[in-house]
This record gives structure tokens, sequence and C-alpha cells, in this order.
């Protein structure tokens, strides 16, 4: 928090406002006009202290996550202001210029306990990366302080070694997570307890705590977009005969209308225990203020009409225990039975031994099908990425030749150097009377001088991986002037170019995956809202109580996810596990559109996470935003191989209504359905219609014929599968495989 | 001292411990919106207010991110949900979501760029048609530390932000220039 005395501001034109840091959150805040705390004469209690916990910086390093430990001490202090967490990098430590980098994998061994110092590590095999202090450490050794009021929520993950804890707060920020050296996330947790209410959350398997406020101390107003959890237990809770009658609650709900405020902190706060609790699935105060709540849920004409509509139609199913009541909502209606999710796995990167097997004399590929299934489970070895990719993203027919290969990419190397000249050799004077070039060439330089400028091959004034960065962007504008360049390209380009560090070869590569999305930078943005819109009807097929919590904080339309969407998840992981992830996409399979199910299955693992902490619309896009460099992809890749799994055996797809089998790129079925799934229609039916996502085109054209070769039972070797997925699964490939044919 | 201490967004929280029984603070809360053509600096200037940093290669934004910052005016406590947007015109059609129910925005164009100081108009005059009437509007002239290369000039922003209404400054998240400064007024006008 900034603390400002008025009556400087009214001179704010003309000098800088005496502004005062004294926020817990911006005690960083120690540069610019902001001036560290000033009451120094505050006296400070020291309520609990642990030496040895290490703040943990995920990064994107050259090959992988870099995972930068800061070595620090953990403590809660008071003083009469309030009370905090604080977190302090260790000077001493610091001061002895101890800066040793030290090596470890993503999940730290042994090797991490021993040594002092500031542990910047890079995972390079067993190599000790150094990561010089001066130009890195500066934002690595900002202090962290918190009120005690502002953690929403904490995870302390079961199975950590060495133990961590991650803080939550409440605009849904999240902490990087704390490493304990010495002591445990435990014995902070105790001590945590003498000023908060900790309760472990309903479906505690993920290590997640819910954080309230002792009783004695709750809050005249609620923290922002949660129900004060003091209410709910002040006025007390929903009498069970109520808690019977969802259609009682709508019912309370509807007299907001009259009295919102009044209402909103009488009866709302009734039920509010089982909102408090997450079990309903509504954020029904994504606003501040008790005001602000009534008028939300008053404003969100969405909510309302569940007021009105809903109500009887939701078939909500209660159960009691201990803790209280739980509400499930169990979509009757809307639910397709879906068969349990199965196991499945990843495997081994197709290596070049594996790779020249495959090729015949020639340099013919014998059976691609093998190697897409090989890829999409385990990827491609680095060394031979620059040969596979081609083939694979149809840059070279898959039965070329070695010779016919050679043939062609002489001429793709004159035809590209035909249209660099084009753009090399614009004059300044014609692009004066060149406005859209212009316009593209200014949003290339933009974009350039800030794509990943921190990895080292593009670090530095002019670095050469810059250089070849907006030659290919500017080469890709004459290629396809219609679209020219959008944002979001050069973040596409950057991995593809890093790896390869070949000109030539990335920019075909490019091209030929820009081939595949290309509706995401279309000028409507229709595709990227097709697919929004479609990434929400799965989320109702797979998980109906967290689609209807989105939707219940407006959240339906996804937006949250273009980012994801737009780049193929691009930001979210380092570039290593990007292009895994992409190899895996470039195969088609198991079928359409299973980038969706890519954000899906990230969905799921913070359902939990999201709606026990009853985040609203801006804390959602927060938490999401900040999953960034955090995200698992192996399990995510396997949780989301096995939704699609899930939905697409026969029996299940035979049920859906043709919006979702157009997405699965399955032929729409004639006959109008008694619709077993009922899905809220849309305003614009449009994108059930028409064609889906820019994946689906071929697939839908193969229709019905291709989805019968199933059943050969491929083995693959080094693809591990379990018994579960069967001929579905083989149809799925066969589906996916043709999208590329 | 009058200054209360104590942070966060839900200030409130803590109020029965405070022993030195100020009066009751007032607190309020809004939503404010970056806008912008792309690269002048709107991921910057929200960077510098909220986190007190600057990052030469700040990366584009891509959809949207949302921070927040809270503040002590005095005796109000002034809590800032910042939704920072991303400025190509491709994804305009993303942007009305983000400033309806804005309570305020800061239409941001860079100094040296005359251009986006064309695409600032065009913002202020869209927000002035569609979003809700009585949002209070800044326009920041940002990249002020780039004074050899401007191209925008002050006097016409100034006069272009008076006839409209604006409040109006030239900022630098680089330097930190007018930064939390342009955030406060905009907080003392409401
Ligand atoms: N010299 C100078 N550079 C700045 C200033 N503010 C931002 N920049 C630089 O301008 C570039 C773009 O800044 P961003 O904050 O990413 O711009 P943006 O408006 O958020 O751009 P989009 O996210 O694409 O809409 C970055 O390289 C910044 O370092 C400033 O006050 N002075
Ligand atoms: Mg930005």
């Amino acid at each position: 928090m900034l603390n400002v005395n008025k009556s400087s501001l009214w001179n704010f034109r003309n000098q800088q406002a005496r502004i005062h840091s004294t926020s817990p959150k911006n005690s960083q805040n120690m540069e610019g006009s902001l001036s560290p705390d000033l009451h120094h004469d505050c006296e400070t209690d020291m309520k609990f202290e642990q030496r040895g916990v290490c703040q943990k910086f995920s990064v994107n390093g050259k090959r992988r996550k870099e995972t930068i430990l800061i070595p620090g001490h953990l403590s809660i202090t008071e003083n009469k202001y309030g009370e905090y967490i604080e977190w302090k990098p260790d000077e001493s430590k610091l001061k002895n210029g101890n800066t040793e980098a030290s090596s470890t994998s993503q999940n730290f061994g042994s090797k991490y306990g021993a040594s002092g110092g500031i542990q910047f590590h890079a995972s390079k095999g067993d190599g000790r990366v150094e990561i010089k202090p001066e130009t890195s450490s500066k934002e690595f050794l900002r202090p962290i302080k918190i009120e005690l009021p502002e953690i929403r929520s904490f995870i302390v993950p079961p199975k950590a070694v060495p133990r961590e804890i991650i803080f939550i707060l409440s605009d849904g920020t999240t902490l990087n997570p704390f490493i304990f050296e010495r002591g445990s996330p435990e014995n902070l947790v105790i001590a945590l307890e003498r000023s908060l209410r900790i309760t472990k959350s309903r479906s505690n398997s993920n290590g997640l705590y819910m954080v309230g406020l002792r009783k004695e101390s709750a809050p005249t107003m609620p923290p922002s977009g949660v129900l004060p959890q003091g209410v709910a237990e002040i006025l007390g809770v929903l009498p069970p005969e109520h808690a019977h009658n969802v259609g009682q609650i709508w019912g309370f709900m509807k007299e907001m209308k009259n009295d919102p405020y009044a209402t909103a902190c009488t009866t709302l706060a009734k039920f509010g225990h089982m909102a408090l609790n997450g079990e309903l699935p509504i954020n029904v105060f994504p606003g501040g203020s008790s005001h602000q709540m009534a008028d939300s849920v008053l404003r969100n004409g969405k909510l309302e009409e569940s007021l009105n509509s809903d109500a009887n139609e939701l078939e909500a199913d209660y159960t009691t225990n201990e803790e209280g009541y739980e509400v499930i909502f169990k979509p009757e209606k809307m639910g397709v039975e879906l068969p349990p999710l199965t196991k499945t796995f990843r495997g081994q990167p197709l290596s070049q031994e594996q790779w020249l097997n495959y090729l015949d004399r020639d340099g013919r590929i014998s059976n691609m099908n093998e190697i897409r299934k090989i890829v999409f489970y385990g990827g491609v070895e680095p060394m031979i990425r620059k040969h596979v990719w081609p083939i694979l993203l149809g840059v070279y027919d898959s039965k070329s030749t070695y010779e016919e290969r050679q043939y062609q990419f002489s001429e793709k190397t004159c035809y590209y150097n035909r249209m660099k000249m084009q753009w090399a050799t614009v004059s300044e004077d014609q692009e004066e009377r060149f406005s859209p070039f212009r316009d593209f060439k200014s949003l290339i330089e933009k974009d350039v001088s800030r794509t990943d400028r921190t990895l080292d091959y593009f670090k530095g004034e002019n670095s050469r991986g810059t250089d070849i960065l907006r030659n290919i962007l500017m080469t890709y504008m004459m290629y396809n002037f219609n679209l020219g360049y959008v944002q979001g390209m050069s973040d596409i380009l950057a991995p593809i170019l890093m790896e390869t560090q070949d000109e030539i070869l990335a920019f075909w590569v490019f091209v030929k995956f820009m081939d595949l999305i290309e509706t995401n930078f279309e000028m409507s943005q229709e595709g990227m809202q097709r697919q929004l819109k479609d990434s929400y009807t799965l989320l109702q097929l797979v998980d109906p109580k967290f689609s209807a919590y989105l939707e219940a904080c407006d959240a339906s339309n996804m937006y949250f996810a273009f980012r994801w969407l737009l780049i193929w998840f691009k930001r979210e992981f380092t570039f290593q596990d990007t292009l895994i992830l992409w190899e895996a996409l470039w195969t088609g399979l198991p079928g359409p559109n299973f980038h969706l199910f890519i954000g899906l299955s990230i969905l799921e693992q913070h359902s939990t996470t999201i709606m026990e902490n009853k985040f609203g619309l801006s804390e959602i896009l927060r938490h999401v935003n900040d999953l960034a460099m955090r995200i698992d992809l192996e399990l995510t890749l396997t949780r989301a191989e096995a939704m699609y799994l899930q939905v697409s055996p026969p029996e299940v797809t035979d049920k859906l209504p043709n919006k979702l089998r157009v997405i699965l790129g399955l032929p729409e079925k004639e006959e109008p359905l008694n619709e077993t799934m009922e899905i809220v229609e849309d305003t614009d039916g449009a994108a059930s219609s028409s064609q889906s996502t820019p994946l689906h085109t071929s697939n839908a054209e193969a229709g019905p014929s291709s989805s019968s070769g199933g059943g050969d039972g491929v083995e693959v070797s080094g693809v591990q599968r379990s018994s579960g997925s069967d001929s579905s699964l083989e149809r799925q490939y066969e589906m996916g495989v043709n999208q590329f044919m | 001292m009058a200054n209360r201490q104590s942070g966060g967004s839900n200030t409130a929280g803590g109020g029965a411990q405070r022993p030195n029984g100020a009066p009751q603070n007032k607190i309020c809360q809004f939503k404010l919106v970056l806008l912008g053509e792309s690269a002048v600096g709107k991921s910057s200037l929200v960077l510098r207010f909220v986190k007190g940093q600057f990052h030469e290669y700040q990366e584009s934004t891509i959809g949207a991110a949302f921070l927040t910052q809270t503040v002590m005016l005095d005796d109000t406590t002034v809590k800032f949900e910042i939704w920072d947007t991303a400025g190509q015109e491709r994804y305009h059609s993303l942007a009305p979501m983000y400033y309806r129910g804005a309570q305020a925005a800061i239409v941001v164009y860079d100094i040296t760029n005359q251009e986006t100081f064309a695409r600032a108009k065009t913002w202020v005059k869209e927000l002035q048609r569609q979003a809700s009437p009585n949002i209070v509007i800044a326009l920041a002239g940002n990249k002020s530390d780039l004074s050899a290369k401007r191209m925008v000039d002050h006097d016409e922003a100034y006069a272009y932000a008076d006839e409209n209404g604006l409040l109006f400054m030239e900022t630098s998240a680089k330097t930190a220039m007018n930064v939390t400064d342009i955030f406060l007024a905009i907080g003392m006008f409401l």
C-alpha cells in the first residue's frame, strides 16, 4: 500500500507526490518515487522466525526450466498496524558473494540441501551454470511482506521434498514457493493458526488450506471477492431443512432485488457457509464490499437468469457429512455418463536410431503413423528435430526421397531469398507510400525487440537471434501479406528458430505451423472466439461443476485462456516443454482439437483451487496468468489424453449433441437427437453448425469412413499404453492422421 | 501519526486489532483499464505502479493481465483493480469486455510516436461513446524520458485533453516520473 498525503498531491503536475510505501505487498517498491517504510520508529514483535527458507523462482531457461533458490528467512511479525508474514533474503550470505550455482533438476533431490549461498541453478545435465548476480539477482532479492489478512489460502504439497509452502493472496496472486531447507511448513502453519483460522480444503488431496480470520478479528467489511467467513458463522448456517431445497436458496437470492444490501448481509449469509466451503459452484460475490456484492449479483444478468429459470432445473444432490453440507450438482439432465479416466503414460522421445530405421534406402518413410505415435507420446530427440519437423508438418512429403527433399530445399531456399529481397529492397521513400507494409514492419520491430530477450540467443543489442527473427517475420509478411504480421507470431517463431538456428528451415517450419493456426490471427478473431466457446462446451461435458462455477462468475467466455490458445501455450512453458507439447500437437493425435484438451487438463488441475478460493473473474485471470512456468507438462499431457479418450468412445459420442460431435471431428447426426445432453444454447448457434476450429476441416470431410479402420492394435516400441485405450484410440489415431493426408 | 499502516486490499480485515482506535477508514475500490496502441508502455506503467519495477524488454501482452494496488490517500483506502490490455488493433474486439464497468481508464500514447497519439484519440472517442457515462479518463503521454525523440507536442496533447475533459500527464515508466501520480490523480478524482 502506498501512503499518500493528499495535500501534497494537488501539485502533482509539478512535483513528485510524497509517497510512502507501506504496503506489505509493495514493500518491494523501493525504487523510483517510492521510499521504503518510513515507520522505523514502529515497534515490531517477532512472533515466529525460521531461517533457511528459500524462495524458489522458476524461469524459462535456455534448455529447460531453471530454478533459482534464494536463501532467506521467513517470519511472522506484528506491529501496531497489523500482523505480517515476511521473507527476507539472507544478507550475510549475499555479502559473502557466495553465488555458487548448483545444479538440480526440477525435483530437488538430495543435492539441494547442503550448500548455502544463492543457488542459481540451471539444470543442464550435470553442468553447473553460474548466473552472475549483478545481472539477474536484483529482482530475486526483493523482500516480501504480506499482511496476514491478505492471505486467502495456501498449499503445502504433501509429497514435495524438500517441504514447501505456496501462498495464494486475495487478489488471486500466487507467490513463489518457499522451500524449507530447515524447519517445516507445519511449524509455520501452527504459528499462523494463532492469528488465522485455517481449515483444510474439502478435497484436500492437493494440500490446499483455506484461510480465514479468527472470529475475534472478523472484518467489518469482507475482503475482496470473499464472503466474510465470520458473517456466516455469526448468523448461523442455513438450517438443514432448507438445505434440501435448493429452490429456496435461489428464492432468497431473488429477494435481493428488493433490498440487496440487507439481503446480502443476512439471508445470503445463511447459506454462506456452503458457499464458503466451496460447495456452491458459484462465486456469489465477485465484487468487493457487501454493497458491491449485492450489486454484482444483480448486475450479473446470467446469475439472475439462473435465479429465475434454472432454479427448478438444476438437480442438486446433497449429502451431509460431519463438516456440513456438500452440494453436488448432479447435472442429470445434461449428463452423458462418461467412462472413468484411463491411466495414460508418456513414452521416450523419438530417437535417431528409431528414426533411421523408419527410413528406407532412398529416405522414404515407411510408417509415418508409427512415427506420429512415438512423437505424440514422447516428442523428438533434439538432435533430429531438424529432420523430423519438416516431415511431421508436411514441409516435405513423407514419401519423398532424400534427393527429392534436397532438391525441394534448394527451391525453397531460392523462394525464401527472393521474398526476403522483396522487403529488403523497399526504400524509405517507397515505404512512405506503402502504409500496410509500413504498419506491419513497425509492429514487427516492436515485437522483435521484446520477444524472449532474456534468453541468450536473443540477448543484447541486435543479437543474431533477434536479427533472424526479424528477417523471418518480414519474409513471412511478404509470403502471406493478407495476414502480414499479428502480435503473437513472434512468440510462435522464437522457439522454432532457437532450436533449429537455421533461418530457412525455421521459416518453412513456421509457415506450416502457421497454416494450422492461421485463424487464431484473423482480423475477425472468429477462430479464437470459436475455440474459446468450444473449450467451454467441452468443459460442460467433462466437468459440469466447474463449468457451472465459471458461468456463475461470468467467466464462461473463457477469455482467461486466450493466451493459451492463441500461441499454443508458449508463454506457459519453457522452450523445451513448449516444443515437446507442440510436437505432440503437430501429430494430430489422438484427434482434432486436442489442443483444447490441453487447456482443459490445466484447468482441471486448478479447478479446485479456483473454486475453493472462490475466485471471481479477475482473480481467475490472475491465477491463470500466474501459472506460467509452473505447469507440469507430463501430467498435463497425460491427463489431456485421458480426457480425450474419455469422451471419444462410440458409446459416448453417439449420445453427444452435434455441437460436441463437430468439435471432436465427427460427422453431425442427421435426425434430431432426443437431447441427452443439454448444453446451454448460445445466442449465436453459428459455431455448432458450421465448421468448427481450424483443425477440424479435413476430418469432418473424412467422415465416417475414416473412423471404421480401428482395432488394428498397432504396437509401437517405446510407447506404453494402457490396456484401456483400445479400438477407440486407434480410431482416433486414424482420424488424427487423416488430417495431414 | 494519522497514517494507518495497514496494508493489502482488505484493509478493514484487521480493523478490530488496531489499538490506535482511528476512526473507521473509508474504503473505495475501483476498476481501472489501460488502453492504447501496442508498445506505448501500458504494461510498463502498471508494473511501475504496482511493483516499482521496469523491464527494458517487457513482453507484449496477450489477452489481458489483472493486477491490484492499494493506496492510502489520507484517511481513505483506495484499491485499484487494474486491467492491462493488449494494444494491437487486431485484438481490439476484446477491449469492450475489459472497459465494461470500469470507473476509470488510462489511455496511453508514446510521445515519440505521432500515430500512437492518433490512436489514443480514437480510444478516447470509443470510451466516451461506449464505456459507462461517468468514466474518468486520463491521458498519459508515456516515455517522456525520450524527449530528444519527441514527436507529440506537450501543449497540443494538453489542449486536446482539456477540450475533452481528460486528466493529462506525461509519464515515464522508465524513470517513474508521474507514474504513481497519474494513478493517484484518478483516485482522488473519484
Ligand atoms: N524509454 C522508455 N521506454 C519505455 C517506457 N515505457 C515502456 N517502455 C518500453 O517500451 C516497450 C513496450 O512497453 P510495454 O509496457 O510492453 O507496452 P504495452 O503498451 O504494454 O504493449 P502491448 O502489451 O503490446 O499493448 C518496452 O520495451 C518497454 O521497455 C518509458 O517510459 N520509457
Ligand atoms: Mg502490455
